[in-house]
This record gives C-alpha cells, structure tokens and sequence, in this order.
C-alpha cells in the first residue's frame, strides 16, 4: 500500500518541480510591476523595458509564457512576428540560462527578464512573482 | 532558383554591412529573420478563376497552383545605438507574370526620440485594415488568407514617405496611434490589362486601443491619383481620384477563444459628366476560433454590399462562409488549410464574375507559413 502511494505521489512530486514559482527580475533599482506591465514588455506592446528571454528549449521559457499571458510558445512566436516584420520591435535577446539573466539585469537599469525563484539572489530584485 | 540566389545576394550584402559596422563599434547591430509560405489554391469549377484581390495578377482555376500562394520575404535590420534603424525588407512572389520577382515591401531609417515614439522615412506598408502590415508574414494569422472582401479591395499594398507611431499606455489599457504620408505606385491589373497606377499622395491615419485581450482598431487610408476615363472613342475624361478606406476592426484573444470582425467602406468621390464614383462597397467578416493544443479551427464569414459604381452596376450583396485550420507543427511552423464556398457572382473571388447564375463554387487552400 504505502508503495502504492509512493509511486502516485512520485508524479505529484514532479509535477510540483514542474509548476515552481517564475519570478520576474529587475535591476535592483527598477520599480515593481504589474502583471499587465510585464505582459506588454514581453510581448512588444511597449519598448519602455527591455526584456531578456530564455531559450526555446528552456522549459522555463513555456511556462513563463503560459503564466504570463495563457499563451504557448507557437502564439507568443506569432505575436513577435507581427512586431518584427512590421519594423515596430526587435525580438528579445535568447540568454541561455538564469546566471546570464541576471547577469544582463544587473548590468542595465531597462533589463527585465524571468528566472525560477530558488535562483534569486542580491545582484537582482524581484519585480513580480508568478504562480 | 535565380530569385533565391538573388535574396541570398541581398541578405549576404546587408550581412556584409553589418559586420564591417560591428568591427566598428559595439554601438552596431544586425539582425536577419525571414518569413515564408509554401502553398497553393484551387477551385470547385474550372469555368472560375479564382484571385485573392481583382487587381492581383495572380489566379487560378481548377488546377491546384502552389505559385498562387508562395512567397518569402527576408527582413534585415541594422540598429545604432538605441534610437537609430534601417529595416529592409524583401519579397519573393508572382508578381504581373508566372516568375517570382523580388519587390521591397519596407525600407526606411527609424528614429525613435523616446522609448515609445517612432519616426520613419523611406518605404512602410499601406495599413488600410487591421492585418494590412503583416498580411504577407502567414505565420502570424490563424488563417490561411485573409478575407478577400476586406483584404481584396484595397489594391495599394506601400506607402513611400513618412510615419508616425506612438504608443501610450497605461496599466492594461494602451493606445497606439500611426500617421503615414507620401505616395505610391501599385501595378494593377483590369480586365486582362496591366497598368501601373501612381498616386499624387496617400495618408493613413490608425488608432488602436487595446485592452487585456480585446482590440479596437480604427482607421481612414486615402489614395489620391490621376484617372482617366473613356467618355467616347475620342473623348477622355481627366480627374482627380480619391479612393477612401474608412476601417473598423475588432479582435479578442485570450489564448484559447479568438474572436475577428472588421467593416472596411470603400469611397470614390463621383467623375464629373457621369457623376458615379470608379468603385463603391461595404465590407466586413466576423470569424470565431478556438485552439485545442496545436490545432486551431476558425470559421469565418465574409459579405461584401457594392454600392452603385461606374465598375459596379446593379451587382448585389453576397457573402462567403470559410473554414481554416492551423496546424502548429514546431514553434516556427504552422501547416494550414482552408475551404470557402464563394457565389458565382462574388466580385472579390472571380475574374469572371456570373452575374446570371446562383451556383457556388468552393475553394481550397493547403500550405505551411513559416518564419526563421
């Protein structure tokens, strides 16, 4: 029996892992922000931050998305489209991991970008929690 | 063949470019991206053929045509510092003959005085209705093309001379506004006759508010040009054309639901001595979409109301029921496919319109957008 409900709360388990906290990072000098406020930095609407994104093969990157705006990574793709090819906005740059995220925010006082809560750290602040 | 070697020669240029300015300074960067679509149409009855807009030269008929479609467009964009860009953009597609030729769709230097104001000189896309300026990028619609009668009546795609946007927002609620003026050339084909058609001015004027998931966009485009009429078989008749584009559209997107309308009315000021405008007609569609995972079904319905004109007379409203279907394969491939069923006498589907007859006749569509 408890093998039994060790091997189902095994999935449990990681589904948790899975769904950890995203949090959205600044420069320790940025101020906090809305969802709506990260939402339209992250998917071209404004320019007035500058984003950092993950790597598609990150999966933080698609739950980032799905958090942030109920979007999977083929929509979020479609929007920048719209905003590439029609010359209103650069897509992010790709970083390839947290370190490099928080590396880039600290540098410059516009950079946002999104790690997984157990990685902050004092070089960044946290400018919206995801869950 | 010639025409991809000549993109590659394009890109390789802008490349070139780029790094020669990135030995520079770090002040310099590049970036190249691309978008595509390999795909095709055909129709129920062959005694149809079928366009997308009645000035394109591209149709078909019962023949299933992956040149009618097809098309891919390289954009590079060169960024100095923060406030200065060139962005250019290139495309591959049948344009007046059964060759792909390169045309450039955008080309202009972009300077932004401050975080959410652009100004632009050079080259822009004609953005008459809500899709107009990435109608060409299939990748970025659930559909497979856009509604013929909205999209097929404006027949300038470019706008050469300058715009403005300007973005204000406020927590969820933001405002976009966009002014272009200048002047166009468009090749335009009537009743098997090509011609090219180049305007004194044009302007477009867009507002856009956006809420959440909802968006509003209204919009009035212009297209000034000289006209010339035949009165008689030695008479002409010289006026001033003024082909106005007053536009409304909605689209909601949560993710999951997506909902698009929109109504386009198209105005001509009369010719004088017949006292008709070229060309006058209401449009609009209303299309709903859900997406299951990767796969998204929308269902749309297109009418168009021409009113009377001197290319118009006594022609009725007609409507046009469509389904798509948009498969995302890989985050930057969608496989999609589409079916609508077009009355014989639709003036935004058919070279040769059946004013007499009440059949309809479907069309179909299969092909994959990407983007790189």
């Amino acid at each position: 029996m408890k093998t039994i409900i060790s091997m189902l709360a095994l999935p449990l388990m990681l589904v948790s892992v899975a769904q950890a906290d995203v949090v959205v990072i600044g420069n320790v000098a940025a101020p906090n922000m809305s969802k709506d406020e990260v939402t339209q930095f992250f998917l071209g609407k404004s320019q007035a931050m500058k984003p950092v994104d993950r790597t598609s093969s990150d999966p933080i990157k698609a739950q980032f998305y799905q958090k942030l705006s109920g979007q999977d990574l083929s929509q979020v793709k479609a929007t920048w489209s719209r905003l590439v090819f029609t010359g209103k906005a650069t897509a992010p740059k790709e970083l390839p991991d947290a370190a490099a995220v928080k590396k880039a925010v600290a540098a410059d006082p516009k950079a946002i970008g999104y790690i997984d809560k157990s990685e902050v750290d004092a070089t960044v602040k946290v400018l919206l929690t995801l869950n | 063949m010639t025409t991809f070697s000549r993109i590659g020669g394009h890109v390789a240029i802008a490349l070139g470019l780029g790094l020669v300015q990135m030995a520079n300074g770090d002040d310099f960067s590049t970036a190249i991206s691309g978008y595509g679509t390999v795909g095709g149409t055909y129709t129920g009855n062959s005694a149809y053929t079928y366009v997308q807009n009645p000035s394109d030269f591209r149709a078909t008929n019962s023949q299933f045509d992956l040149g009618l479609d097809s098309r891919v467009g390289a954009q590079a964009t060169f960024t100095y510092g923060t406030d200065l860009s060139i962005i250019v953009q290139e495309e591959a597609r049948r344009r007046g003959s059964e060759n792909f030729s390169l045309g450039t769709e955008w080309a202009f230097v972009q300077y932004k005085p401050a975080d959410d104001l652009k100004l632009r000189l050079g080259r822009v896309a004609l953005a008459t209705f809500l899709m107009s300026d990435f109608r060409e990028v299939g990748y970025a619609q659930t559909w497979f093309i856009a509604p013929n009668e909205v999209y097929g009546s404006e027949p300038f795609e470019t706008l050469d001379g300058g715009q403005v946007l300007w973005h204000v927002a406020r927590g969820a609620l933001g405002l976009d506004l966009a002014g272009a003026y200048g002047t166009t050339r468009q090749d335009v084909q009537a009743g098997g006759v090509s011609y090219n058609v180049s305007a004194k001015s044009a302007y477009n004027l867009a507002a856009t508010m956006s809420y959440q998931s909802f968006q509003l966009r209204l919009a009035e485009t212009t297209v000034s040009f000289p006209e010339t009429l035949p009165l008689g078989p030695t008479t002409v008749l010289n006026y001033m054309d003024h082909d106005k584009f007053l536009s409304a559209g909605f689209q909601y997107d949560n993710g999951t639901a997506i909902v698009l309308a929109e109504w386009a009315k198209r105005s001509e000021n009369a010719a004088p001595v017949v006292n008709l405008p070229l060309s006058a007609q209401t449009s609009w569609y209303v299309a709903g979409g859900w997406r299951f995972g990767k796969l998204t079904p929308l269902v749309n319905y297109a009418g168009a109301k021409p009113s009377e004109s001197l290319s118009n007379s006594g022609q009725k409203k007609y409507g046009t029921p469509s389904i798509s279907l948009r498969y995302d394969v890989v985050t930057n491939v969608a496989l999609k496919a589409q079916a609508s069923r077009a009355q014989a006498d639709n003036g935004s589907y058919w070279t040769d319109r059946n004013p007499n007859s009440s059949e309809h006749v479907n069309v179909f569509s299969l092909g994959v957008d990407f983007v790189f």
